[in-house]
């Protein structure tokens, strides 16, 4: 097939043709901002790693998995006192859609998607905080979104993908509080959200199809507040701006 | 005390109307009225909006077969007086629990899952009297957690819980069954009898509940994980 997409959009058509499979692994660095309803304001930027592999092809069943693992400190004060936590996320997700896409124009897709997913979201406070508590908060969701792409030059591409998370059951589990127990704390499910523009790279190398992907991205997590026995879960929203690197090899 | 939501079909109409109230508000938001919001508000209101859609669909998909059996599912007045002097028992005080706990913390999907279970309860505590129902709650510190946490979940869930209790503490004031135990219960729950007369001889049941939740101290300072 050779390096059929360095320069005509010919051989851009003939990419959708030919590939359908894709893996996909790089880093993932964001800047996240967590404040809580009392007044607390944390921030501090995450490094992690996302992988992945999508089967995509041109008006056929889309589907996916993706996996996320990130770790950071964040920083910050409560009204009072200064506080330090580290925080670690990890996410899970197995995605099912189907590909409109254009034979012609600029090669331009859609694919609409929903799926299952889980998270896991560690905030473990550390010294100097007032209280070293640790915050394991768990959650599956359903995701609703959609993957979009249009080649500007026949190797580049940019593209939109927005994702929505309908949660199902989430709660907080509260551990190391020296006054008490493990407890478990229920918040409000909202809906979450998360927008890329991902602007894409192609060539090969060898023999070997490869692209490379830069993901701008945007996120927004919202927990709402909710009366518990014996201590209220305080609305808690977390604002994460970053950038995913991905290496594609596609087969 | 039932759980009138999930017995009346005029309920599930509502539901049908908030969400098209919310589509309104949504649209409402798109025109930018509320210029002073955030971005994120204004996100929130659409995805509050198709929340509700989806319950909506989701609570009416579920009960559709009731709608037909309209007329026996539509709660009846309770007949009798309900009475302040019969204490709650070990069975009731349990189906009380169990059903703020339920609203209170569960997803609304084990909601859903729930809601024969819950009806049954409701049921067999529909006639207690409404002041030794709420005495039951704010008598325990998890029930008085749940009972506020009730107030700030979905609409669906928090109007027909507390529709229900402003539904029978209105039928015992018609029967006069109501204002003579106000020392009594106030004492009991540990608040001033004279914040909450005067809601009840006005007859502002919501704001008597509302009073209840926000001026019956809890125990424990709720805001410990406040960082």
């Amino acid at each position: 097939m050779g390096c059929f997409f360095l320069s005509s959009p010919l051989l851009a058509k003939q990419w959708i043709k030919t590939y359908a499979l894709e893996t996909y692994a790089g880093p993932e660095i964001y800047e996240m901002r967590r404040s809580k309803e009392g007044g607390t304001r944390q921030s501090g930027t995450l490094y992690g790693f996302r992988i992945g592999y999508d089967h995509i092809h041109r008006y056929k069943f889309y589907w996916g998995i993706d996996a996320l693992w990130a770790k950071g400190f964040l920083e910050g004060k409560t009204e009072e006192h200064r506080v330090k936590s580290l925080f670690t996320d990890m996410n899970l997700e197995a995605r099912l859609g189907y590909t409109f896409q254009s034979k012609g124009w600029r090669c331009a897709s859609f694919t609409p998607y929903t799926g299952g997913g889980y998270f896991w979201e560690n905030n473990d406070y550390q010294n100097p905080s007032p209280l070293t508590v640790h915050f394991k908060n768990r959650f599956s969701y359903i995701p609703l979104g959609f993957l979009s792409q249009i080649f500007i030059y026949p190797n580049w591409s940019l593209g939109m993908n927005l994702k929505l998370r309908y949660l199902l059951e989430g709660q907080q589990h509260v551990t190391h509080d020296p006054e008490h127990s493990r407890l478990i704390q229920h918040y409000e499910e909202h809906f979450q959200y998360r927008i890329e523009l991902p602007i894409t790279y192609f060539f090969c190398w060898k023999k070997y199809a490869l692209a490379l992907g830069l993901i701008p991205f945007y996120e927004y997590r919202p927990y709402g507040h909710r009366a518990n026995f014996p201590f209220d879960f305080l609305e808690t929203k977390l604002k994460l701006y970053g950038t995913t690197l991905k290496c594609l090899y596609l087969f | 005390m039932s759980l009138s939501f999930l017995k009346k079909p005029e309920k599930q109409i509502k539901i049908v109307l908030d969400s098209f109230l919310g589509i309104l508000y949504s649209s409402r938001i798109l025109r930018g009225l509320q210029a002073s919001k955030t971005f994120e508000d204004h996100l929130g209101g659409i995805m509050k909006c198709i929340q509700h859609l989806l319950l909506g669909c989701l609570l009416i998909g579920g009960s559709l077969p009731s709608l037909s059996h309209a007329a026996p599912l539509t709660r009846i007045k309770q007949e009798s007086k309900r009475s302040y002097e019969t204490p709650v028992n070990k069975k009731q005080e349990e189906d009380i629990r169990y059903i703020v706990k339920t609203l209170a913390f569960d997803s609304l999907l084990r909601i859903g899952k729930s809601e024969s279970s819950l009806k049954r309860a409701g049921h067999r505590i529909d006639h207690l009297h409404p002041f030794r129902f709420l005495m039951t709650i704010f008598k325990e510190e998890e029930l008085k957690a749940g009972i506020a946490a009730i107030r700030d979940r979905v609409r669906w869930i928090k109007d027909n819980f507390f529709d229900g209790i402003i539904r029978s503490l209105k039928e015992e004031a018609e029967r006069k069954n109501l204002l003579q135990f106000t020392s009594n219960f106030a004492k009991e729950v540990e608040i001033d009898d004279m914040v909450i007369r005067p809601l009840l001889a006005g007859g502002k049941w919501r704001e008597f509940v509302n009073t209840l939740i926000d001026k019956i101290p809890r125990e424990t300072d709720p805001n410990r994980y406040n960082m």
